[in-house]
């Protein structure tokens, strides 16, 4: 039954959890971010009627045709390597997902996720069991602009981001860094706020980049302009991490 | 000294032959030495040479262990009994004028006694020590190079020096940076003439060293010179000479790291050669077991026995596109009607052409050559030189051009012209014979399409094995000479040349333009789709000469992810690829070396089965590099 709704299966991928991976990006995601370079991820049914575009098209699959495509790569997994959860938002599709998952586990393979958590805690708890390594994204932690430019509710987040640090899964927190909204003075202490809390877990701190750009343009979606964000703002957001005794690592996605 | 054109036919009366060897004594006479500063004598004179009729040898590497393990003396023949023993002797009495003109060239000199011991040495007494051994080993390069031979490879250093190396370590003779530096200084010798050597462009000079081997029971055997020479090949960080790592399951991780670090420079170097399928289509062919677990590469990357085999492995090119444009030109196209018979005529048409291929093959007669005969096994036993089959093994290498256009455009006629019926195969022809002329719009649909070729996908590896197995089929049902059998691979040098001089492609590539390079596509999903393609192709019943998967990296990407590239190389080692090679390079850099060649004197490029200076390259390979590298960061 076909049934996923993806736009694509990336095959090597080296920065999506442990050793090699197979990334499926799963099409449809609960917020927006302006930064977001895969856009053609964020609406499950296109974009504004423009359905035409390679970006809008999505691909509905059966547990089958992704596990033969994900299969071609097994060889590669050895050293810890497996299949990553991405989009879009993996977990608006938990129920349909889950069949895949168990057919992944049951060759013993492993698997990693790419979340922002903005959706029903019962989307997580589908599928929490058989995911082995969680990336979670800390973006817009001020609640009223979250709801404004990413569209999502921020007590959702906190909800989902205890449930899971409570089972001890998740692996890494990823921060974005924009020097309009992740990076402001006053998102950047909530974060340490949170991190004060749900202590232990390293972070991954990258520059959003304009590689998407293009596929803005062909989406027919203006391109959010953003300021360049600099090596010292990185610096300067690291080493806030540091001081707080958190393990950081700036990372080129 | 006036260059030498003497004219010397094979197969050819006593008076002719002589000829030959007269003409390699002067040659020995009169040569000029040239001595430098260098730690060992090497030198070429440019301003002579000698030709015969016929075509010369190229493509080989010599037995150096012969002069390692002999003196010259004592190669000689006891007795003559025929003319090639005659001229044999000659030859080798002719070195030894050679070698006693260098020694007084040396005394002159002065303070040169350990250089005038080794070539006093080399008239009766096998090698003894590593540094001995090495200027044997240049010397016998030498002498092909100096008789215009090309192609000249190394062989398998780390083998047939291991013993000198271990005897002078042992006995303290020499330390492990004692051995380094003199390796660093042969292989700066040996890259200070890339440009005379050079063969269709510079830095194709097939002097390739073959490192790292397998044992029977599937062991990784490898040494301190096998770490030497990878140490040397990324500090020296220069095209010449070229290196292949022969690689299995096995292979420590700490080589792979050393190889992976050599590669990220950007030299191009070491190509992997896996031996977990070439050693296996070695022995399909026929090649003896223990031969061929030391099997080498020649010029690019085809595998051969080093010292054994006279095997011409480039002697021509296949253009697997040739076929389908002879059934578009010349048969009724209306009556094809199905893609099964499209597919059938073009097996015939292939067949076709491969047969006038090897009529072409069989025409070639090779140079008499006795300098080869005396440093190749089976021709001093045989009393037979290697114009005459005299080698161990002496067939035919054919390497390939196209397949990848081939693919992608029966995949096109096969969705356009029988499933979708957008087209007729007359529009096909048409577009193809009229290089697209009013066919615009389709040219450009088809160059934006995906190519399909080096795709895991299970259409495409069919389709391409079954072409594939065709021309092997084919072949095998040739023999050239007496006993030379053919062999072809999936890569190939000609992809530039070959395409120049052809038609268009129905894949959208237009005439002249080259065609897909060896085994690549910069859109697969992953290097590992190649990889899995690569290892899902048949390399027996003789598909093993040179089956390169080659990759475009950029940079940084090994840099930054080196720890997972090391796990990608070891899974695809038992994946099954035949042979991988990764280009490193940035499409800036390129694009600004191309503008400023003067920014980037030593920005090297992997070319085919050779590294390059990218500012030596004519603007077509430099444009392709260009294009690939922007794919592939696209991508």
């Amino acid at each position: 039954m076909e049934n996923l709704v993806i736009t694509n299966i990336q095959r090597m991928c080296f920065h999506d959890g442990p050793g090699i991976r197979t990334t499926i990006f799963f099409k449809g995601c609960a917020i927006h971010c302006p930064w977001c370079s895969n856009p053609e991820n964020v609406y499950q049914e296109g974009f504004s009627g423009k359905a035409d575009t390679i970006f809008n098209k999505k691909r509905l699959v059966s547990i089958d045709e992704v596990w033969n495509e994900l299969m071609k790569d097994m060889p590669y997994w050895a050293d810890g390597g497996g299949v990553t959860l991405s989009g879009g938002e993996f977990l608006l599709q938990s129920k349909n997902i889950r069949p895949l998952l168990e057919k992944i586990k049951g060759e013993g393979v492993h698997i990693a996720a790419e979340t922002s958590l903005f959706a029903n805690i019962n989307n997580l708890k589908e599928v929490v069991d058989l995911i082995d390594f969680f990336f979670v994204d800390i973006k817009i932690m001020i609640p009223d602009l979250c709801k404004k430019v990413l569209g999502g509710d921020i007590n959702t987040f906190l909800v989902n981001v205890k449930y899971l640090y409570d089972l001890g899964k998740i692996n890494y927190f990823r921060i974005p860094c924009c020097k309009e909204y992740t990076l402001l003075e006053e998102n950047v202490e909530l974060i340490l706020k949170l991190l004060d809390i749900f202590r232990g877990i390293p972070i991954q701190i990258f520059k959003i980049h304009d590689l998407a750009r293009n596929k803005y343009k062909k989406m027919g979606i203006d391109y959010w302009s953003h300021e360049e964000v600099s090596d010292d703002d990185i610096d300067e957001l690291r080493n806030r991490l540091t001081e707080n005794s958190h393990s950081v690592e700036v990372i080129k996605i | 000294m006036q260059e030498k054109n003497t004219a010397v036919q094979n197969n050819s009366s006593t008076e002719e032959r002589l000829e030959y060897s007269a003409c390699f004594d002067q040659l020995m006479e009169q040569i000029e030495i040239n001595l430098s500063e260098e730690r060992f004598v090497y030198f070429i004179d440019y301003k002579c040479s000698m030709n015969s009729l016929g075509k010369r040898f190229d493509n080989f590497t010599p037995n150096y262990c012969r002069l390692l393990q002999n003196g010259l003396i004592n190669m000689k023949y006891v007795s003559c009994d025929n003319k090639f023993c005659k001229d044999y002797n000659n030859v080798i009495d002719s070195i030894i004028k050679l070698i006693e003109r260098i020694i007084e060239s040396l005394e002159k000199v002065g303070s040169c006694s350990e250089k005038i011991e080794w070539f006093r040495r080399m008239k009766e007494h096998p090698a003894a020590g590593f540094y001995e051994a090495i200027q044997r080993v240049l010397f016998v390069n030498q002498l092909f190079w100096q008789t215009g031979h090309k192609l000249i490879g190394l062989g398998a250093l780390d083998s047939y020096l291991l013993e000198y190396y271990r005897r002078d370590i042992d006995n303290n003779i020499l330390t492990k940076e004692d051995v380094y530096s003199a390796i660093s200084d042969v292989f700066r010798i040996l890259h200070s003439d890339y440009k005379y050597k050079s063969n269709l462009l510079l830095g194709d000079t097939g002097q390739i060293a073959v490192i790292g081997k397998s044992n029977t029971s599937g062991e990784y055997i490898y040494n301190d010179l096998t770490e030497i020479v990878l140490r040397v090949i990324k500090e020296l960080n220069q095209p010449e000479p070229k290196c292949v790592l022969r690689v299995n399951r096995n292979i420590p991780n700490e080589l792979l790291q050393m190889a992976l670090e050599s590669i990220k420079t950007g030299n191009g170097s070491p190509l992997f050669a896996n031996d977990e399928r070439i050693i296996e289509s070695l022995l399909d062919f026929g090649v003896d077991k223990e031969d061929a677990y030391e099997y080498v590469t020649s010029a690019c990357w085809e595998p051969t026995i080093a010292g054994k085999s006279t095997s011409q492995n480039n002697i021509t090119a296949l253009n697997y596109v040739r076929a389908l444009d002879n059934l578009l030109r010349r048969e009724r196209v209306e009556k094809i009607s199905s893609f099964e018979m499209l597919m059938d005529k073009y097996c015939s048409y292939l067949r076709r052409n491969i047969r006038s291929i090897c009529r072409v093959i069989g025409q070639i007669r090779m140079q008499y050559d006795p300098l080869l005969s005396i440093f190749m096994e089976g021709c001093f036993e045989n009393r037979k030189d290697v114009s005459h089959g005299g080698a161990v093994y002496h067939n035919v290498g054919i390497t390939s051009v196209g397949m990848g256009n081939l693919i992608d455009s029966l995949l096109n006629i096969k969705e356009l012209v029988f499933e979708k019926e957008q087209l007729s195969l007359i529009d096909v022809k048409k577009a193809t014979v009229l290089n697209y002329e009013n066919y615009s719009e389709l040219k450009s649909d088809l160059k934006q399409k995906k190519s399909a070729y080096g795709l895991d996908k299970a259409e495409v590896i069919e389709l391409t094995r079954k072409i594939s197995q065709c021309a092997a089929d084919e072949l095998s049902q040739y023999c050239i000479g007496n006993d030379s059998r053919l062999k072809i691979g999936l890569s190939g040098s000609a992809y530039m040349d070959a395409g120049k001089r052809f038609n268009a492609s129905f894949d959208g590539r237009g005439a002249g333009q080259p065609f897909i390079v060896h085994i690549s596509n910069e859109k697969a999903n992953g290097f590992t789709e190649v990889l899995n393609f690569s290892a899902q192709m048949d390399y027996k019943d003789a598909q093993f000469n040179g089956n390169v998967v080659d990759v475009m990296i950029s940079p940084d990407f090994i840099d930054q992810n080196f720890e997972k590239m090391m796990n990608l190389v070891k899974a695809a080692i038992k994946v099954g690829f035949f042979e991988f090679q990764m280009n490193v390079v940035s499409s800036k850099i390129l694009i600004e070396a191309k503008e400023k060649p003067e920014l980037w004197p030593g920005l090297i490029v992997r070319v085919w089965g050779f590294s390059a200076y990218f500012n030596d390259l004519p603007t077509e390979y430099k444009n392709l590099l260009i294009e690939r590298a922007i794919a592939n960061e696209v991508a």
